[in-house]
């Protein structure tokens, strides 16, 4: 076991590097190159006392590219990669469906509509110091998640098959919804139309002010729970006779998956199948035990939507590609897959 | 002695409906009881509430005198164990892994598993032999294999108490006694006290010290197995006909059932009178009832094992007091059941002064014209013990027109033939 704990110490780090070097790499890359050892330079000049160790001359413009444009799109396509994954991997383990995730539950749906009303009808504002356009996604979030876990519900048992089909049917509704909202609402078209196919363009630090808090809550309260979601996958009167409070747990899971899911859609717009193919991957490498899962999911997640947001925009630069467009031409197939791998074998 | 789980006046109901109904019993420290009854009765309902996943509207659970539904869930995690129903976990945990939740009532939030706790899930892995397969995963095991682990992951909660919820249904009979073998091993070694819920009522009658027999969410009874598993209980509460016979030596009841097949009308008019004892008729008893037969019997003492299975099946039966000779009277009695029968079986039983009068019954039938069936796979002599008396009996009664067969299986050819001519 304490080799166990080590190789994760390992894993964990190796991921953290990987991040650092993508997001550097992200950073770098553009219709401006700027070098890589230039951009590590002018972002640790940022770091007080580091700022002495480095010697920069001709920093102007890239420092503008850097921080004015580059910088926050990167960090937010990591937190919205990091919230869309922990999401995914909660959603996977509580309703222990490997097909679960916040897009395909319509949770997406649901969170892009409340982001689009509170857009629509003009009531962003700052609540607490927080932006309150999360706070409405999240809203939509939770109550599709509890419409959809209603309908799914026989008895005190949730069934698969009906869950996926009336995510699906929420969620359409819902995007029709967000859709004849566009439909009133020209002067907000454009911002809605790039929600619902999910777009990390001209997205700046606002959007990271936004949502960062939520995301790295959201995240934290996950971790600490990570020990109980094992126990939750052994079933709810197992977890029961091991002293956890079943009821409270899942719901403050429920809760905090929506809160992240909600988030994400709130700073990016339906960005779908991350929370899908990450938890399946990382599931893979390092085993089910969410204690390593829920963090190499988040790190990974983040890897995964920056790598991709790379790709959205320098694939056929100057245009660029929502990047919600390429997580779903990678995540349906992969969809696809799953589904046949669950009809050769039972487990995930 | 104080109860370790006493149920008091509990009643449950689901939605509107009453699942159960006043239930009241207790369990001592170390006892082994299995719940039983038929499905739907109530018997996993009333498991839940003792394990506190459901709280009855009304009476009350204690553990050690203490109300159970109020106790903190950790708490409670460290006494009481519970191995549910479904055992299906579709993830790939190693087996140490499943083992090692066990102890999660003893892990405080914000750290991890100890040395102990590595130890104490060796120890139990060692006790159900799971220790070998600690490094495999859960999904990949075998239903006896993951049950073992199921029983090891509850045994490192370290409780007193064990709940089982039907662990042996989809489990063939070796693993389904491998697991009771445990159970009953860790019930003494551990003196752990055990509620198990099992449908097999010879396997709860074989390994339970007591057993609790739940119909339409009450207590219909409860004592040793003995006293429960009785056919009168049997058909009460199950509505099914059984026999129930008693393993040599430790009594163990055990339950047959007595199957309902089609059975041709000319059978159900035949009447058959059956002239036994000493435990020779009990095979043919057991197939003429199955065939449908009108059957009676005698002349039989009390308590021979003839006698048992004949009340069993309650079969009209002349009867003497026990290892008492025939009496005139019980002779006349019998000859009077013979009257009524068309059929006369004698089977090979031994003959003494005692029962002499059973061989002129015999002889008295066949005198009378009744098709008479003589079982005589054995020289008479053999089976002789009034120094000739009997001998001289039995050869004049096969002198007279009678079938002479030779076990039960030429004995009931003989009886089809009667009926056909």
């Amino acid at each position: 076991m304490q080799k166990k704990r080590k190789s994760w110490n390992l894993i964990l780090l190796g991921l953290l590097l990987f991040l650092v070097l993508i997001i550097i790499t992200a950073v770098s890359l553009g219709a401006v190159e700027i070098p890589l050892g230039h951009v590590i330079k002018i972002i640790l000049a940022k770091i007080p006392f580091l700022k002495e160790l480095t010697q920069i001359s001709d920093v102007g413009v890239h420092e503008t590219i850097i921080f004015k444009i580059r910088l926050p799109r990167v960090l937010l396509a990591g937190l919205v990669g990091l919230a869309l994954a922990t999401s995914g991997t909660v959603f996977q383990a509580l309703l222990k469906n490997p097909m679960a995730d916040p897009y395909v539950i319509g949770i997406s749906s649901g969170a892009s509509l409340g982001a689009t009303l509170g857009l629509v009808l003009d009531l962003e504002f700052e609540f607490l110091a927080l932006n309150t356009i999360p706070l409405f996604a999240f809203l939509g979030a939770v109550i599709t998640v509890f419409i959809v876990y209603k309908l799914a519900q026989v008895g005190d048992k949730i069934s698969v098959s009906t869950l996926l089909l009336a995510g699906v049917a929420v969620g359409a509704f819902l995007s029709a919804l967000v859709s004849l909202l566009m439909v009133f609402n020209n002067d907000s078209m454009q911002q809605i139309v790039y929600w619902m196919m999910g777009s990390l363009s001209s997205k700046g630090w606002q959007q990271v002010e936004m949502i960062w808090l939520y995301i790295i809550g959201g995240y934290i309260i996950i971790h600490l729970f990570a020990k109980d979601l094992n126990v939750l996958l052994l079933g709810a009167e197992t977890a029961q006779s091991l002293g956890l409070e079943v009821e409270f747990l899942k719901k403050i899971l429920l809760v905090t998956a929506s809160l992240l899911a909600g988030a994400a859609v709130a700073g990016s717009g339906i960005i779908g199948f991350v929370g899908l193919i990450i938890p399946h991957l990382v599931r893979l490498l390092v085993g089910p035990d969410h204690r390593i899962l829920i963090p190499s999911s988040a790190l990974v997640g983040a890897i995964f939507l920056i790598s991709t947001d790379i790709f959205a925009r320098t694939v056929i630069a100057p245009t660029e590609i929502p990047v919600g467009i390429i997580t779903s031409l990678f995540g349906g197939p992969f969809f696809l897959y799953l589904l046949n791998k669950k009809k050769k074998t039972a487990g995930f | 002695m104080r109860s370790k789980i006493e149920v008091e006046a509990l009643s449950y109901k689901y939605d509107q409906l009453k699942v159960l109904e006043d239930i009241n019993f207790s369990m001592q420290q170390g006892e082994f009881i299995g719940l039983i009854g038929p499905n739907g009765s109530g018997k996993s309902t009333l498991l839940k509430n003792i394990n506190s996943k459901f709280k009855p509207q009304q009476g009350l659970v204690y553990l050690d005198g203490d109300n159970l539904h109020q106790l903190d869930k950790k708490e409670l995690a460290r006494n009481l164990a519970v191995v549910p129903q479904s055992t299906e976990i579709n993830f790939d945990f190693t087996v140490e892994e499943i083992v090692l939740m066990g102890r999660t009532p003893y892990i405080e939030r914000f750290s991890s598993e100890q040395e102990e706790d590595f130890a104490i899930a060796k120890e139990v892995m060692k006790l159900t032999n799971t220790f070998d397969l600690k490094d495999r995963y859960i999904n990949q095991l075998s239903g006896g294999e993951r049950q073992r682990v199921i029983v090891a992951r509850s045994l490192a909660q370290n409780p007193e108490v064990l709940l089982l919820d039907e662990p042996t249904s989809n489990l063939d009979i070796n693993y389904q006694l491998e697991i009771m073998n445990l159970l009953k091993r860790l019930n003494h070694e551990q003196e752990l006290t055990i509620l198990v819920v099992l449908h097999d009522l010879n396997l709860a009658a074989k390994y339970c010290d007591k057993l609790l027999l739940i119909d339409q969410g009450q207590i219909h009874s409860f004592g040793t197995p003995q006293e429960i598993i009785t056919s009168e209980n049997i058909s009460e509460v199950y509505g099914s006909e059984v026999t129930v016979k008693y393993h040599y030596p430790d009594n163990t009841p055990y339950v047959t059932l007595i199957d309902q097949q089609y059975i041709p009308q000319s059978k159900l008019e035949h009447k058959i009178h059956l002239i036994c004892g000493g435990g020779t008729g009990r095979e043919l008893m057991e197939q003429l009832v199955k065939k449908g037969y009108q059957l009676s019997c005698g002349v039989v003492n009390k308590q021979d094992s003839d006698w048992e299975m004949a009340t069993s099946y309650n079969i009209e039966t002349v009867i003497e007091e026990p290892f008492a000779p025939i009496s005139e009277a019980k002779h006349q009695q019998n000859l009077n059941k013979i009257k009524t029968a068309e059929t006369v079986i004698l089977t090979e039983v031994p003959i003494g002064n005692g029962n002499l009068f059973n061989l002129k019954a015999a002889l008295w039938a066949a005198k009378q014209g009744k098709e008479v069936i003589v079982v005589n796979g054995h020289n008479i002599e053999e089976r002789d013990y009034t120094s000739g008396a009997g001998s001289e009996l039995f050869k004049q009664l096969l002198q007279q027109e009678i079938k002479e067969v030779e076990d039960t299986v030429s004995t009931l050819k003989a009886i089809d033939e009667i009926i056909k001519n």
